[in-house]
């Protein structure tokens, strides 16, 4: 009885490796003709198999149709601090605490209705992938939207106010308001080429938009090129879909690194004329980047100017506050 | 450094590859289209692993401890095996929690980890009337060891290999193999009155 050699199927073993196809040939061989006179054996692996195709055949019902949405409210009340910013999880633990203390935020922008523009880039197939941007609500802008910026155009060293720094570069979006009305001393040179990237929808006005966990997104994939996910242009967005969020490394001193990237070109041409926030992860929290906050404070300077692209710090960068040891790790930028 | 920019192509078109790096980056889409297309998944290895009723739940407790442990989510192994290896803890935690409470409060040593068959505890009657649902495969399941039904249900429901298993559950592959033989010997048991009692053919 306890012999298993002169009975393998009484081995689980054996069985499971039956079952899977793993036995030796010699051993298989052997099973086959001991089977052939043994009803034990026979019986047993004809139980083990009948037992694993039960398993298998017995398929559970599936689960409720609202089990994700259950599933994300739940994701979403775990992290409430995050679901306010809708940007900022996964990156430190410690944030949910932090956002209590999170100063206020920049900025500016609105939306900008381009629909001539869009035409015109619709015709020209082949070019620079057309990306739609959603003109952002304000559900998370604690500030009212700043007025919308002078079109005079302005060159480099210009006004700290981070209201009337508009910088225009003459081409077809010099109407559009710059990214320097965001942040005071920004100068925006989009390139020529990467300009016409930009196909925006009116803004609709929305209430204080939720976390995206609250709801599934529909999002549709606006790219028509096969560039990698990295892509600064692969942005497209609906109404209702999450900010889109560009990271920015800094180093220990809070320093940006080298903007005059093509990347970062095409990144501030996109962020042309759209609300952001910028959030500053530092000391284990993150903290949005306010111009309120306007004690100047030789910390951090955020972003260097380049003086290829032009572009610079925002003021409101370079005057938030940071505590000794905080060490600045990066910049987020919440576009919407 | 560079300039990293999050893209907004729709999540549905990106794999887990891209998508658990996005989340972890703070990307809440990417992570709810994470969660969209897994639930059901889950849920069905849950259904399995400790029965539909709490299926619903445990799903949930996955999808909250891979949230939670997205920072530690390194890539070696595809977003589909880390989630095998949150569920595998989830039901063997559930179950440790359960056999503690039944050896406090019942005085039996239930735990168990053994490799003899386990006796399901019915009366062939009872066991041809449990037979009549799809249910009963579900109590036998829930009978065995906690630790092998994860590497049950990969292998035989999901069909996934050894060595994908291995690696999801951090588990050297002879280990994957015994617990998933003992598992299904130990099923045999459990289900050999449903085949006596002439449900299924020999």
């Amino acid at each position: 009885m306890k012999n298993d050699s002169s009975h393998p199927a009484r081995s689980g073993d054996f069985l499971s490796r039956l079952h899977d196809g793993e036995l030796t040939a010699a051993e298989r061989v052997h099973f086959e003709s001991h089977r052939a006179r043994c009803p034990d054996c026979r019986k047993a692996a004809a139980e083990f198999e009948a037992a694993l195709s039960l398993f298998r055949r017995s398929s559970p019902s599936p689960p409720p149709p609202d089990l994700a949405a259950r599933i994300l409210r739940r994701l979403q009340s775990a992290a409430p601090s995050r679901a306010r910013f809708g940007v900022v999880f996964g990156i430190d633990v410690r944030w949910a605490a932090a956002f209590a203390v999170a100063v206020i935020a920049v900025i500016v922008g609105s939306s900008v209705v381009l629909q001539r523009e869009s035409a015109r880039r619709e015709a020209g197939a082949g070019g620079p992938i057309p990306v739609i941007l959603r003109g952002g609500g304000s559900a998370v802008r604690p500030s009212p939207p700043l007025p919308r910026p002078a079109t005079k155009p302005q060159v480099e060293a210009g006004p700290q106010s981070p209201v009337s720094a508009p910088t225009v570069s003459p081409g077809p979006f010099a109407q559009e308001p710059p990214l320097s009305a965001m942040a005071g001393e920004r100068r925006i040179r989009p390139p020529e080429e990467s300009a016409p990237r930009l196909r925006t929808e009116a803004r609709k006005d929305r209430p204080s938009r939720p976390s995206t966990f609250a709801e599934p997104q529909m999002l549709r994939s606006e790219r028509s090129g096969g560039e990698g996910s990295a892509s600064p242009s692969a942005a497209s967005a609906e109404p209702g879909s999450p900010a889109r969020l560009v990271f920015i490394p800094l180093d220990g001193e809070g320093n940006a690194p080298d903007l005059a990237t093509p990347d970062a070109g095409d990144l501030l041409a996109d962020l042309r004329g759209h609300e952001y926030i910028l959030l500053v992860e530092a000391g284990g929290r993150v903290r949005e980047a306010a111009p309120s906050e306007a004690r100047k404070s030789a910390r951090p300077r955020a972003m260097t100017r380049d003086a290829a692209t032009g572009i610079s710090a925002p003021l409101s960068v370079r005057k938030l506050r940071f505590k000794p040891g905080d060490r600045p790790r990066r910049l987020l930028l919440k576009v919407q | 450094m560079r300039v990293r920019i999050v893209p907004q192509l729709s999540r549905n078109d990106l794999a887990d590859e891209e998508l658990i790096p996005l989340s972890r980056e703070g990307d809440e889409e990417a992570f709810a289209e994470f969660v969209r297309r897994h639930t059901a998944t889950v849920h069905r290895w849950m259904a399995r692993a400790v029965g539909e009723q709490e299926a619903d739940d445990l799903t949930q407790e996955v999808f909250l401890k891979a949230y939670r442990g997205l920072s530690r989510f390194r890539g070696e192994a595809p977003p589909r095996a880390w989630l095998a290896s949150i569920a595998d803890n989830a039901v063997k935690n559930r179950y440790r929690a359960r056999g503690r409470f039944r050896r406090i409060f019942a005085g039996a040593g239930e735990a168990s980890g053994a490799s003899e068959p386990v006796e399901s505890g019915r009366t062939p009657e009872e066991d041809a009337r449990a037979a009549e649902s799809g249910r009963y495969v579900t109590e036998a399941l829930k009978l065995l060891p906690a630790e092998y039904r994860m590497p049950v249900v990969l292998r035989d429901l999901e069909e996934w290999s050894y060595e994908e298993i291995s690696t999801s559950l951090a588990l050297p592959v002879g280990t994957v193999k015994s617990r998933i033989s003992r598992g299904r010997a130990q099923l045999r048991s459990l289900l050999a009155p449903l085949m006596d009692s002439g449900k299924i053919g020999r």
